[in-house]
């Protein structure tokens, strides 16, 4: 808990900071409160619309690449986990994954393997920050959410279908799991070709949702979220 | 130095994310659902429990008093006022279901519940709790699947009987026979999670099983599996009774009280 507090406690004053260049100004991308409605507007409109124009490039690919790859740590779908994105509809505020997860014994006292299909909301990012001089633009992502069905493989005693030795209904098949993650993330555009999107999620899932809501005094709504970090590499072209 | 609304509004709901983030999660970072690691503190809860029990007097029989408990599954809320009631007892037993899906997660939980309890307690592993890594998860946690001992000259065994799902075809009958086999002992209790009568049990499981415990004279089965208590009294072919009480689940607001006096055996129901 010692390292989580640090952790968060670091980022938040980072937060703090972000917003100020080195000279101490307000970075030129933020909205000043005395711009009219109109000008205020566009300017989201303006933000909204670099995001829209950098994924538009990346409809001119090959059906089967992704549009970005995705590391996580933690998060219930292993100690590491491995995914591929695909956007889907526009302005490309959804997105499908499509992830591999690997818990070693060394971590879990077991070998875990899960695999698990994502479905991402992610809010409109806001640009906060350009480096003068460069093509780099930092952005920031306040929310984005995720639900998502795992399947636990590679298990002796967990199943897709009930065994046959038992009757029909015996027990529910106990190799899948819904997860809801929320999270936030930063956006660094390296390019006009990539994209590195850092983020921290907290997430749950339907088992512990269910525990939280059969025994709401005895299971706090601490016991049922963890966290994770990772980041997305975002291709653009 | 003035910001804008906007970013000032998602600069306020980004700390406001973090602050959850931080004070909402009681671990840091989860692997898996199906982990299978533990506390060492939470580990070799039967063997400690054991001891607790062990500086008694074993051979020497005098009146005392047990509860039985069984079938927590998550009913955590009537687990937790069940032990709030429980009072003058030697120790506690709990026939098994101590989880619902055998994650680590229920384990902990009941882990967590069962420590308040004031006396030592003991467990059988049930159904439930081997599911997914749950069998693991147990031996790590509580220990063997089978023990015995000798408290105040009575014996107690716990007999793992679950079949279904489990890495045993069928039960250790031949392990059961050797740990009954004790001549002084003023009483023979024995604790298996599924009664011999229900479902999970061959025709020949549960013959075998009878015959075990006709042979070696055992004074009461507990069980638990079934929700709602139960008794029964077999007569075997030689004339012995066999005697059995399901103890029923605590989300039924109720336990049970076993007390163990010179002539007979006592069982109470208790509602909380």
């Amino acid at each position: 808990m010692k390292n989580k507090n640090i952790f968060v406690f670091l980022i938040i004053i980072m937060i703090m900071l972000i917003g100020y260049d080195s000279n101490g100004q307000i970075i030129k991308d933020t909205i000043n409160p005395k711009q009219s409605l109109i000008e205020k507007n566009k300017e989201v409109i303006k933000n909204k619309v670099i995001q829209a124009r950098s994924h538009q490039l990346t409809d001119i690919k090959p059906w089967y690449k992704p549009n970005y790859i995705n590391v996580q740590y933690a998060g219930n779908i292993g100690f590491l986990s491995f995914g591929a994105g695909y956007f889907i509809f526009k302005p490309h505020f959804f997105s499908v994954d499509f992830v591999y997860g690997y818990a070693p014994s060394s971590k879990t006292a077991v070998d875990i393997h899960n695999i698990m299909l994502r479905l991402c909301f992610k809010m409109p990012n806001y640009n906060i920050f350009a480096f003068k001089q460069s093509q780099i633009n930092l952005s920031w992502r306040p929310i984005f959410a995720n639900i998502g069905i795992s399947e636990q493989i590679h298990n002796s005693n967990t199943w897709k279908r009930l065994p046959k030795f038992y009757p029909k209904g015996y027990y529910p098949p106990n190799a899948f799991r819904i997860h809801l993650d929320i999270g936030t993330s930063a956006i660094i555009e390296l390019n006009n070709k990539i994209a590195i999107e850092p983020y921290i999620l907290t997430t749950t899932n339907d088992m512990y949702v269910g525990y939280y809501y059969t025994s709401r005094d005895n299971v706090h709504i601490s016991d049922i979220f963890s966290a994770a970090i990772g980041a997305n590499i975002i291709f653009y072209k | 130095m003035k910001q804008g609304i906007m970013f000032n509004f998602f600069k306020l709901m980004f700390v406001v994310f973090l602050m959850f983030f931080n004070f909402s999660c009681d671990k840091d970072f989860e692997y898996s659902v199906y982990s299978e690691f533990i506390p060492e503190n939470e580990e070799h809860t039967t063997k400690k429990n054991l001891e607790r029990i062990s500086t008694q007097n074993k051979n020497t029989f005098s009146p005392f008093k047990l509860t039985l408990i069984s079938d927590s599954h998550l009913y955590y809320g009537d687990l937790e006022s069940a032990i709030k009631t429980i009072n003058n007892s030697d120790f506690v037993i709990h026939c098994g279901d101590l989880t619902d899906n055998g994650v680590e997660k229920e384990y902990s939980l009941a882990w967590k519940i069962l420590k308040n309890i004031k006396c030592p307690y003991l467990t059988v592993i049930g159904n439930h709790d081997i599911l997914a890594n749950g069998q693991s998860i147990y031996n790590k946690m509580f220990g063997d699947f089978n023990y015995s001992f000798l408290y105040k000259n009575c014996l107690f065994v716990f007999f793992d009987d679950v079949i279904w799902g489990s890495t045993i075809t069928d039960p250790d009958f031949t392990w059961l026979n050797q740990a009954l086999d004790n001549q002084t002992a003023k009483y023979k209790i024995v604790i298996t999670h599924i009664p011999y009568w229900s479902d999970q049990f061959f025709l020949s499981q549960s013959v075998t099983f009878k015959l075990i415990m006709a042979s070696n004279n055992v004074d009461m089965i507990i069980n638990g599996h079934h929700h709602s208590s139960e008794y029964k009294q077999d007569t075997m072919p030689s004339g012995k009774i066999i005697k059995s009480i399901v103890v029923g689940s605590v989300s039924n607001r109720s336990y049970k009280t076993l007390s163990f006096s010179e002539d007979s055996l006592r069982l109470e129901t208790v509602h909380f």
